[in-house]
């Protein structure tokens, strides 16, 4: 049984599911964890834990084949006071963090604590494993006053079906790349660092936003949780293809 | 050129500027105190090395004329007036600590580990420190059943880096389980024993032994409970177990609580990424600020 954790009804979500189904998988989603009935034990050898479905289903880590996380997003915060609802959220969220990590099937993506918690960084924040990897960012600009990026520096997403001159929209999916629309020219030495790029993040799947500038191509966006709203078709449809085949090509 | 890098007004800051001027350390302090004057940060990238330099109203400091930053700037969550165990700032100034050359006690990244014990804990565990078995459930049963188990010997505490007060469940609590359901808590059987802070700077490891009759020693004075602290020695085992877990967690400097059990080697709880080390300084007079102003200051 796979995982989808989060929002399932998206371009992802759907294909993801038609891909997984096509592999013989079999999917379930969950808004979150918390929604159900969570027990998880810990201690210095061992780690288990269930959920308990709504159906009656009973959900043990050990019946998990792979789980495909979206961002985080915590649905079920209920019957709470509003003054307690920010901690109710953060202690969801922490032990959703948590959870993740404890599971020993293959988690895509398994992100660091940082990332968990700034889940959408602006460019600059990776800035150093870009350059390690013969990636160049956006130049930002000059600051203004308190060290704020101007607006139009800002990192500002390009809008759904927004295709500025110049611009390359590329999901990394393990070892394959596959770009929105035509493959552009020229963007092997891109891809391969693209690959490393995403491997040295300890990331199996994220999206990247490429312009060309006066200076050469420079990555402009990087997002580890991609939604595919960006994507045509066929192109989400080969992503979500690739993404299936990671989970079920991967060993325990 | 060390940068101390957080809210001038923040103790923990204070503190340390106070040992560094009483030593004559050379350091700048980069405010991030709302208006506290301008902040400029301008850096680049230029054949893979960072370059730039940031600055208040009247001073610069080169990127390349950093030999360490200390970054403190913890955070409270408003509407429950709650101290958080983990620091925030501007993404832009993450973004410049995440990426500096220099060494930084601490990069933001690495500090957000504290924001989840378990996820801290699986951390805790592969460097081979004994935890405390836990339990973290919305579930009335699995508390209630955890709790029988133990014979009632257990503490329950926020799963989050929002600060909690550790506490035995009272019968009290114990009726109001079924608001479990609402939201997870963090169980854990009760170690008893002394607390030993372990401040790691660097490759130093300064280690406290907090003796209280407390179940949470940092809010004995509550309860009206006496405190006693004094420098301890580790064995070489767990000197290289702490060294080991700062560096994995990404860590230059860090407050690692361990739980000497009846038996056997110390229980490792947490490791803070924001330690409040003045408090163990002043007590024991351990010159943690000393060695924070040795490592940072050296290129």
């Amino acid at each position: 049984m796979y995982l989808l954790l989060g929002y399932a009804d998206d371009a992802l979500g759907k294909g993801f599911r038609r891909a997984l189904e096509k592999r013989g998988g079999q999917l379930r989603a969950l808004p979150d964890l918390f929604s159900f009935r969570f027990v998880w034990r810990l201690d210095s050898t061992h780690s288990s834990s269930e959920v308990m479905l709504e159906d009656g289903m009973r959900l043990a880590d050990n019946d998990i084949s792979g789980v495909l996380l979206r961002q985080r997003k915590v649905a079920g915060v209920r019957n709470s006071h509003p003054d307690d609802y920010n901690y109710i959220e953060a202690e969801m969220e922490a032990a959703s963090l948590g959870w993740i990590w404890s599971l020993a099937c293959p988690v895509i993506n398994r992100p660091p604590a940082w990332l968990w918690y700034c889940p959408k960084p602006p460019v600059q924040f990776w800035s150093r494993l870009l350059w390690t990897n013969g990636l160049h960012e956006c130049d930002l600009g000059r600051p203004q006053g308190r060290g704020r990026l101007s607006k139009e520096n800002s990192g500002e997403r390009l809008g759904a079906g927004d295709s500025p001159e110049g611009c390359h929209l590329a999901c990394v999916v393990g070892r394959v790349v596959v770009w929105n629309n035509a493959r552009p020219e020229n963007v092997d030495r891109y891809e391969s660092a693209l690959i490393e790029f995403a491997r040295c993040a300890g990331l199996s799947f994220l999206e990247v936003a490429m312009v060309k500038t006066s200076d050469g191509i420079r990555v402009k966006e990087v997002d580890p949780f991609p939604d595919l709203s960006r994507f045509c078709a066929p192109s989400a449809s080969t992503i979500t293809e690739a993404l299936a085949k990671l989970f079920t090509d991967s060993k325990r | 050129m060390i940068l101390i890098c957080g809210n001038r007004f923040n103790p923990v800051i204070m503190f340390l500027r106070a040992r560094w001027d009483s030593e004559h350390l050379a350091y700048r302090l980069l405010d991030l105190g709302r208006g506290e004057g301008k902040l400029v940060v301008e850096v680049g990238y230029k054949e893979g090395l960072m370059n730039g330099f940031v600055g208040g109203e009247d001073w610069r400091l080169e990127v390349s004329e950093l030999t360490g930053v200390f970054f403190n700037n913890s955070s409270r969550l408003p509407e429950k007036d709650a101290d958080t165990s983990f620091a925030a700032c501007d993404p832009e100034i993450a973004a410049l600590l995440n990426n500096l050359p220099c060494k930084v006690a601490n990069r933001p990244a690495a500090g957000m580990c504290n924001r989840s014990k378990p996820f801290q804990a699986l951390q805790i565990r592969e460097c081979g420190f004994r935890i405390p078995e836990t339990l973290v459930t919305n579930d009335p049963a699995a508390a209630k059943q955890f709790c029988e188990r133990y014979d009632g010997k257990v503490i329950f505490k926020s799963i989050s880096g929002v600060k909690s007060i550790v506490r035995k469940p009272s019968a009290e609590y114990l009726k109001r389980l079924p608001l479990l359901r609402n939201g997870p808590t963090q169980f854990q059987a009760f170690i008893a024993g002394d607390d030993i802070r372990v401040h790691v700077v660097g490759d130093q490891c300064f280690a406290t032994r907090i003796q209280c009759a407390s179940v949470d020693y940092r809010f004995a004075w509550q309860e009206g409970i006496p405190l006693q602290m004094k420098p301890t020695t580790l064995s070489a085992e767990v000197t290289s177990k702490c060294l080991r877990l700062s560096q994995k967690l990404g860590l230059t400097f860090a407050g690692i609580d361990l739980k000497e059990g009846p038996v056997g080697e110390p229980y490792c709880l947490e490791v803070n990424t924001v330690p409040g080390f003045s408090f163990y300084e002043r007590a024991t007079r351990q010159s943690i600020s000393a060695a924070l102003g040795e490592f940072l200051g050296q290129p």
